[in-house]
């Protein structure tokens, strides 16, 4: 895990009272037991997940834990595990939706919840169509609990190989739990505090509220003291406001992919407008392979590609790439052009 | 007294309405969480300032509605099947999409309305009753003392 040596005592507390605030959104019952859990346990823990009748488990970077019943954890199933049952299942969706199950009706739709403090809950359960399209959901069977993370100093890797060039665009690829939103979180911190180089006007654009995860309208994680946040704003829609409106440097903003967010990429770049984003890839060869990675990379908005490490070693940097190289071979160039895709342009590995 | 208290109930539940109807506007066009809904639009009622105060001190939604309701509703003029009524729509508030809770209020603003007009008519028909007896007891107690 990154930035391991830099850790200190507040760090550590700041992560258990992290995980203790995701605890909030599920029910009663199973919180008294993940709060009870030890602080080692606490700090480490990536997501909390509930399925229904089966046993409530916490997942982290060495593997995924089992809640006894009797207290602590245990590495296998068995006997004793704490099993969630209907009833937990829909007063944890109740608290994540805040009893308001209106204010989260498109979140419902798209299947997740960003609760206070910027985590978000995956939920799983039964689709209700409407005219072919999901008009919402019944019958809730499971659902994710991801703990945000907030590591200041976590993008210093990139920052430093990048330097000024940063500011004209850079796209972060990773899987999932691989601490994208972390490191933009971070960036956006960074060069809207003026931590490198001159202070810059940030717009983050975020949908999903896990970046600044925004609580009537006060960012409760630090994005900097000159970022605007556009909360809760589809991508492609609050990157054009942003544009029109708030004449910021650089747009960030989490997991691109629709054609319309490709749309607003190109016209942000040409409004002079450099954007940070981050998009799903395992690896970079799967990114090679995915048509909206492609397709962003053409747009000329990313001169650079930072590939990012596991969920095992969240946040850690396995390459930086031009998008020039990736592009030559994503259309069949020699692949020792690319001088070492495995290791990235500047040598991160 | 009894006279008093009849109005009071009118009072109360005409400011329900009015909770009732800030309330939709709010959910159709702001979509603020519940417990935001009822700290901005409860002031009239103290029942609802109970709930709100109850739920910013941690407890459960469902609880500090149904607990307010018995706690201090009765106290603040609302007769016993209005608190089944304010019951019965915080059971539903906050449980269902946009539609459903615009559907819920229109429900709820209905039946509030229909309570509301009850009031009104046990408020005039009682209330002169409760005047003349008044008044009668009056009369009868100054005939005695003459």
């Amino acid at each position: 895990m990154y930035g391991v040596k830099g850790e200190d005592k507040a760090m550590h507390v700041q992560k258990e009272e992290r995980f203790d605030s995701a605890a909030e959104g599920v029910c009663e019952r199973i919180r008294t037991y993940l709060k009870n859990l030890p602080p080692d346990v606490k700090k480490q823990t990536q997501e909390i997940r509930l399925r229904i009748n089966r046993p409530v488990t916490v997942c982290c970077p060495n593997g995924i834990f089992f809640i006894k019943r009797r207290g602590g954890l245990n590495c296998f199933p068995d006997a004793d595990d704490l099993i969630a049952d209907r009833g937990d299942l829909e007063e944890s969706f109740r608290i994540l939706c805040s009893y308001s199950i209106y204010s989260h009706e498109n979140e419902i739709r798209n299947g997740y919840v960003t609760i206070q403090g910027g985590h978000r809950a995956g939920i799983c359960g039964t689709a209700v169509l409407q005219n072919g399209r999901i008009g919402g959901m019944r019958d809730v069977s499971s659902v994710n609990l991801r703990i945000a993370r907030e590591i200041p100093g976590c993008a210093d890797q990139i920052l430093t190989k990048l330097k000024g060039n940063i500011a004209k665009g850079l796209l972060l690829a990773g899987p999932p739990s691989s601490g994208k939103t972390t490191i933009l979180r971070d960036l956006a911190r960074q060069l809207s505090g003026g931590d490198r180089g001159n202070i810059r006007k940030i717009a983050v654009v975020d949908e999903r509220g896990e970046i600044a995860a925004a609580y009537q309208g006060i960012p409760q994680n630090d994005v900097g003291i000159c970022c605007d946040v556009l909360d809760g704003y589809p991508k492609a829609d609050g990157m054009l406001l942003a544009v029109r409106s708030l004449s910021p440097q650089i747009i960030i903003c989490d997991e691109l992919g629709a054609e319309r967010e490709t749309y607003a990429v190109e016209q942000s770049l040409n409004a002079g407008v450099g954007v940070i984003a981050s998009i799903h890839a395992g690896d970079i060869s799967e990114l090679l392979k995915r048509r909206q990675a492609m397709e962003l990379l053409r747009t000329g908005a990313f001169p650079y590609v930072a590939v990012l490490g596991g969920s095992t070693a969240p946040g850690s940097v396995a390459g930086i790439y031009k998008a020039g190289d990736l592009l030559a071979e994503a259309h069949g160039g020699d692949p020792a052009d690319l001088r070492g895709v495995s290791r990235g342009v500047y040598g991160i590995a | 007294m009894e006279s008093r208290k009849l109005s009071v109930r009118v009072e109360k539940l005409t400011d329900f309405l009015r909770f009732l109807s800030a309330a939709k506007t709010e959910i159709r066009y702001s979509s603020i969480p519940v417990w935001s809904v009822v700290e901005k639009h409860g002031q009239g009622l103290s029942f609802l300032g109970l709930c709100s105060e109850k739920s910013a001190r941690g407890d459960g939604w469902r609880e500090a509605w149904e607990s307010s309701v018995r706690e201090e509703a009765a106290a603040e003029g609302f007769s016993k099947s209005d608190l089944e009524l304010l019951n019965g729509f915080g059971a539903g508030f906050g449980s269902s999409d946009t539609e459903g809770q615009l559907a819920h209020f229109s429900l709820y603003a209905g039946l509030t309305a229909e309570a509301l007009e009850k009031a009104k008519e046990d408020q005039s028909r009682k209330s002169k009753l409760y005047l003349m007896l008044g008044s009668f007891g009056g009369i009868v107690a100054a005939l005695l003392l003459c």
